[in-house]
């Protein structure tokens, strides 16, 4: 039997060549080489092999923890994932993003119903009761709509925003709308209370302004305002609710593994979603500062609308169908 | 082998390797937390200072307007990729972010193995709720009762923060010339070597009344007239050459 010093002796100079080529791999690059194969594996493994022997023969604390920590550190080399991130995202967009949604059609309804059952209900008594939208929404916020969607006033709406406006609106709802989506799925972490708040709160939100401004001159300006980027950012607010949901229901209803494995299961297929629902909110982003914002004619506006509506529901009812086998 | 302290984290591999991870606990990563916050700070503000300064000092109203309007856009733009994603695209490149990397922590999965974009996107999303209700108390909170000081975040996405352990040691002859190995004086077991073993390594680490204090323990076993540090050293010696040397 080796004694510790004719073991160190030994084992030496392969232990360094081993850190040369650990701390190289340790520096921060782009584009990493692949070491899956060849010389570092196997010495990777014969490390291993050295410091079980290290170990069980009772070598020094110093000697075992050295050997220990080239392992860790050879282990977060050889199992850290280098996948080409271009074709990665293309294949999510194409067709992973709407995979993973149509696996939890089922959340996607109730979030659908939790925001539509109180938008409708909503619209509905601000439509018809003309003191609801101010009991609910106040009465500066009811000037402001006013202002800002009634057709003549051309200070606020002229024909085409300058761009620098776009752009300031662009901000504003990468900001605030992608912010709300990522607030949605985090707190459904709260036994899926924060998303159900977020859904009927929108829901109440959006359907009391809805029906106040859908009275004579203010309908055709928000309606045609919202009828396209409604598309890709409703349901991009879905999407994310499910994801939130997700988190919620692997707390309440783990089934049956325990809650924390549940929940880090939950976490994982939450991940494409939030992420699509963050593009799609970006997407929509993009319309509503450049496209809603233009000053056209109101079938235009509608006929637009149609059309973003079908080719998102389309996309993500249909996309991805084929090579659902394609690793993701 | 000795009981651990309790941050430490044992994980076996597949192929047998043991990896042990050190967690790492609320004081360092709160410090880590404001060295970001500081960073991102002080881009927020140089970005500020960059684009104002570009302002044309004398103009047309309207176009200043115009301008200002798309400061705002990019000032709010900016303010949503330091918030939510600056945390996220580091942590997927270098597995921390900066002020992780500064105070030489990062971030793996609780396997041992490296954190894969997803589990960056989930535990940093999360930070919502562990800043709840004020001042990340739910964060702290679930670090403090869990044993690998995991946030909720960290609970979701099987995350865990360790330090980033790179051991020096120098293997190989390192024996004091002036010393000779002489055998314990009576048969020890393998942990009891062991530990006469790393004495004798470490006491370079160790002041010196340290080890005189150490090592006096033994000395019911050595001759009056020993010095106790000495003796360990020689009897390390031994160990680890054998008497063959």
């Amino acid at each position: 039997m080796l004694n510790q010093q004719a073991f160190e002796n030994r084992y030496q100079p392969m232990w360094q060549r081993f850190e040369e080529m650990l701390v190289s791999l340790e520096k921060f690059r782009f584009r990493k080489t692949s070491v899956s194969t060849g010389e570092f594996p196997q010495l990777y493994a014969e490390l291993c092999q050295q410091e079980a022997v290290a170990r069980q023969r009772g070598y020094s604390h110093a000697l075992c923890n050295y050997l220990q920590s080239l392992i860790a550190r050879a282990h977060h080399q050889l199992y850290r994932q280098r996948r080409p991130w271009l074709k990665k995202a293309a294949l999510f967009l194409l067709g992973g993003f709407p995979r993973a949604l149509r696996r939890h059609a089922g959340l996607l309804w109730l979030s659908i119903g939790l925001f539509v059952l109180p938008a409708v209900v909503f619209f509905a008594l601000s439509f018809v009761d003309e003191s609801v939208p101010e009991k609910v929404l106040g009465v500066s916020m009811l000037r402001d709509l006013d202002t800002m969607y009634t057709p003549s006033s051309e200070k606020i709406r002229p024909a085409g925003r300058d761009s620098d406006t776009n752009f300031m609106m662009f901000g504003f709802y990468v900001f605030n709308n992608v912010g709300i989506d990522f607030r949605m799925f985090a707190t459904g972490l709260v036994f899926g209370l924060g998303t159900l708040f977020f859904l009927i709160f929108n829901g109440v939100f959006l359907g009391v302004v809805a029906g106040y401004l859908s009275h004579a001159p203010t309908a055709p300006v928000f309606w045609g305002f919202v009828a396209t980027h409604s598309a890709p950012e409703l349901i991009a607010m879905f999407v994310s609710s499910v994801a939130g949901l997700l988190l919620g229901r692997a707390l309440i209803l783990p089934g049956r593994l325990p809650r924390s494995v549940a929940l880090i299961q939950a976490a994982r297929e939450a991940v494409p979603l939030i992420v699509g629902a963050a593009i799609m909110t970006t997407v929509a982003a993009v319309i509503e500062a450049w496209w809603s914002s233009m000053n056209l004619a109101l079938e235009i506006k509608l006929l637009s609308g149609a059309i973003c509506w079908a080719l998102t529901i389309l996309y993500l009812w249909l996309a991805g169908r084929r090579g659902a086998l394609i690793d993701e | 082998m000795s009981v651990s302290p309790d941050s430490r984290v044992l994980v076996e591999t597949p192929e047998g390797a043991r990896i042990q991870l050190v967690a790492a606990g609320p004081v360092i990563r709160s410090i880590a937390l404001g060295i970001d916050l500081g960073i991102r700070s002080m881009i927020f503000i140089i970005v500020i200072w960059v684009l104002v300064s570009a302002l044309p000092v004398e103009g047309d109203l309207d176009e200043l307007e115009g301008r200002g309007g798309s400061i705002a856009g990019v000032l709010l733009i900016l303010y949503f990729v330091l918030n939510w994603l600056y945390t996220i695209v580091f942590e997927i490149l270098m597995a921390a972010t900066p002020g992780k990397r500064v105070m030489g922590l990062r971030v793996v999965h609780g396997n041992a193995t490296p954190l894969t974009p997803g589990g960056a996107v989930v535990r940093n999303l999360l930070r919502v709720v562990d800043g709840l209700p004020i001042a990340n108390l739910a964060g702290l909170f679930s670090m403090l009762i869990d044993s690998r000081f995991r946030r909720l975040g960290d609970l979701a996405a099987d995350t865990l923060v360790v330090y980033r352990q790179s051991l020096e040691y120098e293997a190989g002859d390192k024996a004091d010339n002036s010393l000779n190995p002489l055998p314990p004086p009576r048969n020890l077991s393998n942990a009891q070597q062991q530990a006469i073993v790393d004495f004798a390594e470490r006491s370079r680490y160790i002041t010196e009344s340290r080890q005189q204090e150490l090592a006096a323990i033994l000395k019911p076993l050595m001759t009056a007239d020993t010095d106790p540090v000495v003796r360990l050293q020689q009897w390390a010696l031994w160990i680890r050459h054998g008497s063959s040397q």
